[in-house]
């Protein structure tokens, strides 16, 4: 298989994340058989299991190098979760090969393994330990964690008693103090107030000036024009458009004013 | 290349492993069949009874089926020995770090490493999980230790008035049943739930799912430990001398943690693909409650369920446990070999299927 040699041969420094004929196929079964004593019935009595096949994702290529910030838009299932899912190596991808360089951070929905029973500070631990830090690295960034969540003496309350905004500044602030060669970006910006919205902007072009491979996932076209270098328009699985910003969205808007 | 070639080996060896299991529990017991007279089993007149012909046939059939499921599940996965990048997972961790989706490894072992890479989290997962159960409580930590002494306050308030078992010390010998099958069956129903359960999670950023399963073990087993305080308490308020032999306690410990990871492993991937596992696997923890003498003495078995028995890896982890505490006895090293064995044979047979199939864990959560 050709597919195995080395991706990265040397003279491409910059190359942090390479997609080869990518493919995910996921598997519905066309009727709901998924208990084992139903399945075992229909193994006695001779049938197979039918299967829709569903390609979340056909033949992608892509390469992205250092320091691009890339925008991925696209309809409600077109596949650009299921693009990031590949590259942060949450999904192996059912066909091709998936290459990447550095350390890949998600900015996951803010407070995705937060529990509302521990203390802030326990959380914060947590939620490193969750990013794949360790506790001598979380020791080292907690002070500068909580100044930027602006939480004060509250870190050592249970989450419970946390207004919203509070959860949300902690969450962020756990997520983005993590210096990542990668930085994934799930529809995350739209949540919180102006101020705090501002402050997410804020961060991200520090770490885009700062050389980060961003990859920014939004159904707020303007913010991808602002933000970004480069964007790809998914649909069906597959990348209709990779180009400028402004050519992707037009396209894309195009196409979503001829399907109306 | 020998480098290579040996770790063509091990792929081949690790990825097939529950194959290879049945392969050699079909040859011993064509062998044990054929043998048994020589090893003094069954000292019959016939050359060969027609019950040493069906277990060697069995036998036969049975490694037949590993060697098959062996090679269809080592082929496939195993890397062909021309590749240039071979990660078996054991390198070490590197500053930018490269995920190659299409580098050939052996998941046994990956697994084994990105486990590691996460111990911190695991760490984290226990912690949680032992902060939250016990946060709000009035009795805190306390619960740990009174819970299972009230179930036995019951049960043998319960047994010593309805049944008469004649056994020394019946309390202690209750408790101590209760207590490890208690690790036992905590341990791998959490662990079933465990992966199902933090998919919310391991939808959103890659951890190791094997991590989760382990913390389940991870706080069951720290249960055990705030249980069995008052157990040896509770066994010198009631007239056992504190004995050497105690010191042994901690083997039939690790062994049923050993046992109890690896039917979690088996239990949390199957969950993931059948919903109703969840079920099945409540009812045959409860038949297997009921099968393994821990609320009764095994004297009290018919003369064919008590030989069952010595198959039951968890009624001689349970024995040799009783045995030490109560008894003041140390179990022989055969025995204590045996089990161990057994243990992690299952656990590495559970740890080989689970990294088998976590790869397809993301495409159905």
């Amino acid at each position: 298989m050709s597919n195995n040699g080395p991706i990265h041969d040397g003279q491409d420094d910059d190359l942090v994340i390479a997609l080869k004929s990518i493919s995910v196929r996921f598997r519905v079964p066309t009727e709901t058989v998924s208990t084992l004593k139903e399945r075992g019935i229909r193994l006695l009595r001779g049938k197979s299991i039918g299967y829709r096949e569903f390609l979340a994702l056909q033949d992608i290529d892509l390469e992205i190098q250092r320091g691009e910030v890339l925008g991925i838009i696209g309809r409600n299932g077109a596949g650009k979760s299921t693009l990031l899912k590949v590259i942060s190596r949450i999904l192996r991808p059912t066909r091709g090969r998936a290459w990447v360089r550095g350390k890949v951070a998600p900015l996951i929905e803010l407070g995705a393994g937060f529990h509302p029973e521990l203390t802030g500070r326990e959380n914060v631990y947590l939620n490193g330990a969750i990013l794949g830090f360790s506790e001598a690295e979380m020791d080292e960034k907690f002070d500068r964690i909580v100044a930027f969540a602006e939480l004060g003496d509250f870190i050592h309350s249970p989450l419970r008693t946390y207004s919203s905004g509070m959860k949300m500044r902690l969450g962020f602030a756990v997520a983005t103090d993590v210096n990542p060669d990668i930085l994934i970006i799930d529809e995350i910006l739209s949540v919180g107030d102006k101020d705090f919205q501002v402050k997410c902007t804020q961060r991200m072009s520090r770490f885009r000036d700062e050389g980060t491979t961003i990859l920014f996932v939004s159904h707020s076209l303007g913010t991808i024009k602002e933000l970004c270098t480069r964007a790809i328009w998914i649909n069906g699985g597959r990348i209709e458009a990779d180009s400028t910003p402004e050519f992707a969205v037009d396209s894309y808007n195009q196409f979503q004013s001829i399907a109306q | 290349m020998p480098d290579a070639r040996r770790q063509w080996f091990l792929a081949i060896l690790l990825n097939g492993l529950p194959g290879w299991l049945l392969v050699l529990a079909g040859l011993a017991l064509s062998a044990v069949s054929l043998l048994a007279d020589n090893l003094g089993l069954g000292a019959q007149a016939e050359i060969l009874g027609w019950k040493q012909v069906v277990g060697a046939a069995a036998g036969a059939l049975l490694a037949s089926a590993g060697a098959w499921l062996g090679v269809r599940i080592s082929t496939g996965t195993t890397p062909d020995l021309q590749s240039s990048t071979f990660d078996v997972g054991l390198g070490p961790a590197d500053d930018q770090p490269i995920y190659d989706s299409a580098a050939p490894r052996v998941p046994f072992l990956h697994e084994l490493s990105e486990l590691y890479r996460y111990r911190y989290l695991l760490r984290n997962l226990v912690g949680r999980d032992l902060k939250v159960r016990y946060k709000r409580s009035v009795l805190g930590f306390f619960w740990a230790m009174v819970n299972p002494l009230l179930t036995m306050a019951v049960l043998v308030v319960v047994f010593t008035n309805l049944f008469r078992f004649e056994v020394e010390n019946y309390p202690i010998f209750l408790l101590s049943g209760i207590l490890l099958w208690r690790l036992f069956a905590e341990g791998t129903s959490q662990a079933m739930r465990s992966v199902l359960g933090n998919s919310g999670l391991s939808k959103k950023i890659y951890i190791p799912n094997s991590v989760f399963v382990a913390a389940s073990l991870g706080s069951a087993v720290i249960h055990f430990l705030f249980a069995a305080f008052p157990l040896l308490v509770l066994a010198l308020i009631t007239g056992v001398a504190p004995q050497v032999s105690w010191a042994y306690l901690v083997i039939p410990v690790i062994q049923t943690t050993l046992f109890a990871f690896g039917i979690g492993l088996v239990t949390a991937a199957l969950a993931v693909f059948f919903a109703d596992m969840l079920d099945i696997y409540d009812v045959l923890l409860n038949a297997y409650y009921f099968l393994t003498p821990i609320i009764y003495p095994i004297a009290i078995l018919p003369e064919f369920l008590r030989r069952v028995q010595a198959l039951n890896p968890m009624h001689s982890f349970i024995t040799a446990f009783r045995d030490a505490l109560i008894a003041g006895q140390w179990p022989n090293l055969e025995s204590t070999l045996t089990a161990t064995i057994i243990a992690l044979l299952v656990t590495a047979a559970g740890w080989s299927l689970f990294t088998r199939l976590s790869d397809q864990f993301a495409y159905q959560v």
